[in-house]
């Protein structure tokens, strides 16, 4: 099967990964893909195309009919992120339901579910394939995308043809927490090397991702397949912020021991206070205060940002620490999944971040 | 003054109603739009003589009208109410195209009604204060400029008509690019010589703008504008004697740098709503005769350097921005 010849129908086209789908379908295959759109505020980006945006919500199950109606391949990527921890999982799985069982009625051909490596959980083994049984941990979006999955399986038992894809970290353009929050991360002195927290990245460029979700359309061995999607070199978290740093003309970060490292921690915390405390006194004038020594000694503020900010929090230590590695052996067998090397998709990814005025 | 406000949309709600209910000169005796929902809301908040979905039926109760509609029916919907003998302040941007703008002129002229256009960032003190600055040429004569606006969108549109070309007439150059070229205009009255203009419009609406400007009198200078992601919300006047920047974002302060040295001096203006004071205007030059700080020929021009741009397009040079071969 051709995604070329087929009608889509994209769910969370208004984000990162849904609106690179959204892209690439016009961009390479000249599709206009049909989008669920919930609020039009967040719609400016996939407003670039030529795409039918279908206005309802996961959770209305009539206005998803409606939306959805005609359309042979779905690509299920929305997800709650609202401050509300139940209303996404409201989102999560009730939306799923909604929607797999509308496709399911409606004899779609193809419904591919953007999953995460998250359902490994947040303590995963050194090498995780798809054979690695999930985790249950406390990390919600983790649990809540591990019954989502189970949902779509479920139904595939009954005859739905779908496909989960668990991606890893996903870089590229407009992707909000591994680029764009990466940017601003390393803009204030976010990043640090730490003597011994040398983690695994393993980084996926969008256009990789999307790649395999398009491939996940074509074959039909791989209905009811899950596939690991990660990028081709094993990069450290280190060599990822990295290559961020020098895209913002920053020096390489230099090492920091252990000991120096809780000192910094602790001094970053009475800073913080400190500020706080002020700003309860006379917010504005502390706020012109700053603009003024902004706009008179950026690089003291740029220090004094990155003093506030004190480098990689306590609490992310584990995280980047972890030696996991996720293995694309299944995907690249069964789908011919074959996706960039790092530097590639880093090349495109800062061009994209200067002209968008990130650097 | 008996007002009457067609389209009772986000704007509408966000500005105008909660201008036109305070001010004392004004009397908002009509309210228009063709959302039952909208009406029924505002008819519990509101006591003005006409609430229905007839602009024509509202022409009864008022002299003047602020047209608050989605962009497309600024033309049709403004020529009806001139060709009822009701004055108009008519949202940005006047029309979307420039063949529109004139034709309304010519009505406002032949019917002699006001014709204004809510250009609201003339009526911040400090860009009349950067006017001032430029054509007294306190600080010398101007160089060049470079003006960068943009936030991530997040207008609670209702109707989505923002991301229609049809109804909206372009992306974010129409929406916030009408206000900054009304600005350069305003400020720099010089004949545009010839426009680089770039965008990340895929086949709908550009969200990312990129316009080099070149004036008649050789004076340079670039516009960046995006509702994708957070610009530097700068606009920097650099003049012989010194620099001039500006945050429309921020706009009651001004910040100006002498080249002879020394730091920034910070200029702080204490500001009404700039809403507030464009209503006032149009009010006081109705009243008055005389020609409204934001006339109908400001929104023109503004629409005719729009244009010129959309002539003259070509995509930005972004690779994720190209085709490639067939996916896979």
């Amino acid at each position: 099967m051709k995604i070329k010849e087929k009608r889509v129908f994209i769910t969370g086209a208004t984000g990162f990964i849904g609106g690179r789908i959204a892209e690439r379908l016009w961009l390479d295959n000249g599709i206009k893909s049909r989008c669920l759109v919930r609020k039009f505020s967040n719609a400016a980006r996939l407003g670039r195309l030529p795409v039918t945006m279908t206005f309802g919500d996961l959770l209305n199950k009539d206005s998803l009919e409606k939306a959805m109606e005609g359309c042979e391949v779905v690509f299920h990527c929305a997800y709650g992120n609202t401050n509300d921890t139940s209303l996404n999982r409201e989102i999560n799985e009730q939306g799923t339901r909604n929607l797999a069982e509308l496709a399911f009625m409606h004899g779609i051909k193809r419904f591919v579910y953007l999953s995460s490596v998250a359902v490994y959980g947040s303590n995963p083994p050194e090498t995780v394939t798809e054979e690695t049984p999930l985790q249950v941990c406390n990390d919600e979006y983790g649990k809540s995308k591990a019954r989502a999955e189970k949902i779509c399986r479920d139904l595939h038992k009954k005859g739905l043809p779908i496909v989960i894809i668990r991606p890893t970290i996903v870089f590229g353009p407009f992707s909000p927490i591994w680029t764009i929050g990466a940017i601003k991360r390393v803009l204030v002195g976010g990043w640090e090397k730490i003597d011994g927290v040398d983690g695994i990245c393993n980084a996926v460029y969008v256009d990789d991702l999307v790649d395999s979700m398009f491939l996940s359309t074509r074959f039909d061995k791989v209905v009811g397949e899950t596939f690991i999607i990660s990028g081709l070199n094993t990069l450290t978290w280190n060599e990822f912020f990295t290559a961020y740093m020098k895209v913002a003309g920053l020096p390489k970060p230099k090492i920091i021991s252990r000991p120096r490292k809780t000192l910094k921690f602790y001094f970053s915390n009475v800073l913080r206070a400190c500020v706080d405390a002020s700003r309860r006194v006379a917010n504005s004038q502390i706020i012109d205060f700053y603009h003024w020594m902004k706009d008179n000694y950026p690089s003291l503020t740029v220090t004094f940002d990155s003093l506030i900010r004190g480098g990689i929090k306590k609490n992310e230590i584990e995280k980047f620490s972890l030696r996991t590695t996720y293995s694309i052996n299944k995907a690249s067998r069964m789908l011919g999944y074959s996706p960039r090397t790092f530097e590639e998709g880093m090349r495109v990814t800062a061009d994209w971040l200067k002209h968008y005025g990130y650097i | 003054m008996k007002i009457g406000l067609i389209g009772a949309g986000a704007i509408a709600q966000k500005a105008y109603l909660p201008a036109l209910t305070t001010s004392s000169h004004i009397a908002l005796n009509a309210i228009v739009d063709s959302n039952s929902q909208i009406l029924n809301h505002l008819s519990n908040k509101y006591h003005s003589g006409y609430i229905g979905d007839s602009v024509t039926q509202s022409f009864d109760y008022v002299d003047a009208v602020i047209v608050a509609v989605p962009n497309y029916l600024h033309f049709s919907i403004s020529k009806t109410c001139l060709e009822a003998g009701k004055h108009v302040l008519c949202e940005k941007p006047l029309a979307i195209s420039s063949l529109e703008c004139e034709e309304l002129i010519h009505l406002a002229r032949e019917h002699s009604l006001k014709l204004a256009v809510a250009h609201t960032r003339r009526f911040y003190k400090a860009a009349q204060n950067i006017k001032q600055i430029i054509a007294k040429e306190e600080l010398g004569k101007i160089i060049s400029f470079d003006f960068e606006e943009g936030t991530v969108f997040s207008w609670p549109t209702v109707s989505g008509f923002f991301f229609d070309k049809k109804k909206a007439g372009g992306g974010v150059l129409i929406d916030i690019g009408v206000h900054v070229f009304d600005l350069l205009l305003w400020w720099l009255p010089y004949e545009v010589k010839h426009i680089d203009y770039q965008d990340d419009n895929l086949g709908g609406v550009e969200a990312f703008a990129i316009a080099k400007i070149e004036f008649s009198n050789d004076l340079k200078g670039n516009i960046k504008l995006s509702r994708l992601s957070e610009l530097k919300n700068r606009y920097r006047l650099q003049l012989e004697k010194g620099i001039i920047d500006w945050d429309p974002l921020r706009p009651e302060k001004l910040y100006i740098r002498s080249l002879s040295g020394g730091s920034r001096k910070v200029m702080k203006f204490k500001q009404e709503s700039s809403v507030n004071a464009l209503l006032s205007n149009f009010i006081y030059s109705i009243e008055n005769n005389s020609t409204p700080l934001a006339s109908a020929e400001d929104g023109w021009r503004a629409i005719q350097l729009i244009e010129k741009c959309y002539r003259s397009r070509k995509l930005l040079p972004l690779e994720c921005l190209q085709s490639k071969e067939e996916s896979p």
